[in-house]
């Protein structure tokens, strides 16, 4: 059976560590609304992958450590 | 990822998650919740003098009816657009920024959902109006179906925006 994975994302604490960015902020940077990162901060809304890297551009970081992949809970 | 940030600093994150709060209610849905009960109204207004008519002939029915979705769809957009404006003015004039600029691929993926919503309620609607009329009834009921699709296609339309803007 396949195993069942949820991504997880580190943009909160990545903001705060960036000299505490709004999340209007970091939405002006990649060119969206502070809604559509407040969802994807709370998994309402998986990005495109052009906004993913778009957002890991902004941290300066790999996509994988801005976006994690974790197997779901049971 | 959290084992980045010393103890010192985890006070002030946690004080730092607290002031990205969601607005109680987005711009967005307010217009689409607003815009249900305008259309509602307007609908329920402009029936009611509808069904008060009395038609010498068919050509007069249909004519009377024509005016009606004219009216009916114009006063919607019309009202949209006045709704919109007044929120708006109304939200910067607290500080806000009123409506956001971008439409985003959030927005652009919402609009997509809900059209296809709209389409499969109107197209519904209008396969029960023709089936009405093949069917052999009056043309009041055929008409009466037809606006009656449009209100219900329009509330799928509003609701579902305000549906996907809070779901988030």
């Amino acid at each position: 059976m396949a195993k069942k994975w949820e991504i997880h994302n580190e943009i909160r604490l990545l903001r705060f560590l960036s000299n505490e960015m709004t999340q209007q902020e970091l939405a002006d940077k990649v060119g969206v609304t502070r809604q559509t990162i407040l969802a994807i901060e709370n998994r309402k809304y998986a990005p495109s992958l052009e906004l993913a890297y778009a957002i890991a551009d902004v941290f300066e970081k790999p996509l994988e450590e801005v976006f994690i992949r974790k197997e779901a809970e049971k | 990822m959290e084992n980045m940030l010393d103890i010192k600093y985890k006070k002030a994150y946690i004080e730092y998650n607290k002031d990205d709060k969601e607005q109680r209610m987005t711009e967005r849905t307010k217009v689409a919740i607003g815009s249900s009960i305008t259309n509602v109204v307007w609908f329920a207004i402009l029936y009611f003098l509808q069904q008060n008519k009395a038609f010498a002939s068919a050509e007069d029915l249909t004519r009377s009816w024509g005016k009606f979705f004219l009216l009916l769809l114009g006063g919607m957009v019309v009202l949209n657009v006045l709704l919109t404006i007044a929120l708006t003015l109304r939200e910067k004039a607290k500080g806000g920024r009123g409506f956001d600029e971008v439409v985003d691929e959030r927005d652009q993926l919402f609009e997509k959902k809900v059209l296809k919503n709209f389409s499969i309620v109107f197209s519904l609607g209008f396969f029960l109006s023709m089936a009405m009329l093949a069917f052999g009834t009056s043309l009041s009921v055929f008409f009466s179906t037809l606006a009656f699709t449009v209100i219900v296609a329009s509330l799928t339309f509003w609701l579902s925006y305000a549906w996907f803007y809070e779901r988030g």
